[in-house]
C-alpha cells in the first residue's frame, strides 16, 4: 500500500507491516495506523508515521539502547489486551523529544508493541522513576558540527 | 442555604449524612457549576462523604476516603486489576509530551534521526525505507534487551510476576 507522509512523500508499506494502536497514542486516539520507518542502514532511530494523518509522525526509538536497567512492568491484563503470550513477543519504543540540545525519551509512557499482531499500545508507568523526559543524548554539538558544513 | 443537587439528575440521592456535609457538598457543587458554566462538559455528580465511608462505581470499583487533614485527602481505590487507576497528572503529561514531540518532530530531527547517538550526522538524508517491529537492523534494537521485562526489584504489585 501507498502512503502518504509530508516527511518522506509517498512510500511503499506491505500491508503485514502495519502497526496497530486500537487505543491511538494519548492526546492521537483517533489516529490508530502507524508504520515504522529506518531512516538509515543503521539507525537507532526510527520515524513512527501515521497512515491516517501524512503529518504525525512521532520519532521513536529502542530506550533500552539508551538506559540499560529500563523495564516496563506489565499487568498481566495488559498483557492480555495485546494478545501477548510470551514477553519475548514483545517490543519497548519510547517516544522521542528535544529539550534543550537534549534528545529525551518518553519512559513514563513507552508504546509495547506486540511483534506477532503489530498490535500496540502506550502503556501508562504509574511509578515515578521514570520520567516523560528522560536524557537520552545531548544533540548540541552535533547540531553545530552540522551546521558548520556548508550546504 | 437551600440545597441543590449538582446534577441534572435530581432524584439522585446524595450519600451524605449530616447538615454540615449536605452545606459543605452545596458549596462544592455551586463552585463546579459556576466553574463550568457554558462549557458542554459530562455534569458532575457531587457527593459528600466523611472519613472511612465509600462510594461504589458500578458493582465493582470502592473509592473510600481513608483520611482527611487540611486540603489533602487521602482515597483508597479498590477496583478490579483491568481497571487501571493512574493519577490524571500523570496521563496529561503524556498526552501533552506526546504533542510537543510530535510537533518537534519535523525537519530539526530529520539529521539527528537517522545518526547513532555520538555520531556527527551528515547530510539530510530523506530517504526512508519500512521497517519492522521484529527486524529491526540495528542489531542492538534485535536483541532482548528491549522487550518488556519482569521488574523483579521493583515494590510495585503491578510488576509483572510471569507466573511459573
Amino acid at each position: 500500500m501507498e502512503v502518504r507522509t509530508t516527511r518522506f512523500g509517498m512510500v511503499e508499506i506491505a500491508e503485514d507491516r502495519v502497526i496497530t494502536f486500537p487505543k491511538g497514542l494519548l492526546g492521537f486516539s483517533k489516529f490508530t495506523r502507524y508504520c515504522l520507518l529506518e531512516p538509515g542502514d543503521d539507525a537507532c532511530f526510527f520515524w513512527l508515521q501515521s497512515l491516517d494523518d501524512p503529518g504525525l509522525a512521532f520519532v521513536v526509538t529502542d530506550p533500552s539502547m539508551f538506559v540499560t536497567n529500563y523495564t516496563v512492568p506489565i499487568r498481566p491484563e495488559q498483557l492480555g489486551d495485546l494478545g501477548i503470550d510470551r514477553l519475548e513477543d514483545a517490543q519497548v519504543f519510547c517516544i522521542v523529544n528535544k529539550v534543550d540540545g537534549s534528545l529525551t525519551g518518553n519512559l513514563q509512557g513507552p508504546l509495547v508493541i506486540n511483534t506477532l499482531t503489530r498490535n500496540g499500545e502506550q502503556v501508562v508507568l504509574a511509578e515515578k522513576r521514570w520520567s516523560t523526559r528522560h536524557p537520552l543524548v545531548k544533540v548540541g554539538a552535533a547540531e553545530q558540527r552540522a551546521r558548520a558544513v556548508p550546504a | 442555604m437551600k440545597f441543590r443537587p449538582a446534577s441534572a439528575s435530581a432524584a439522585r440521592p446524595v450519600l451524605g449524612a449530616g447538615r454540615a456535609a449536605m452545606r459543605r457538598g452545596t458549596r462544592l457543587a455551586r463552585d463546579i457549576r459556576a466553574g463550568k458554566r457554558g462549557a458542554r462538559s459530562n455534569e458532575m455528580l457531587v457527593l459528600s462523604r466523611q472519613r472511612d465511608e465509600t462510594i461504589m462505581i458500578g458493582d465493582e470499583i470502592e473509592i473510600t476516603v481513608v483520611d482527611i487533614r487540611g486540603d489533602k485527602i487521602r482515597l483508597g481505590i479498590s477496583a478490579p486489576a483491568r481497571i487501571a487507576v493512574h493519577r490524571k497528572e500523570v496521563y496529561e503529561s503524556i498526552r501533552k509530551e506526546n504533542e510537543q514531540a510530535a510537533r518537534l518532530a519535523g525537519e530539526e530531527l530529520i539529521p539527528l534521526a537517522g545518526e547513532p547517538p555520538g555520531v556527527s550526522p551528515g547530510p539530510r538524508r530523506l530517504r526512508v525505507r519500512p521497517a519492522s517491529v521484529t527486524g529491526l537492523s540495528s542489531p542492538k534494537a534485535a536483541g532482548a534487551a528491549g522487550q518488556v521485562r519482569a521488574n523483579a526489584r521493583s515494590p510495585d504489585p503491578w510488576a509483572l510476576r510471569k507466573a511459573g
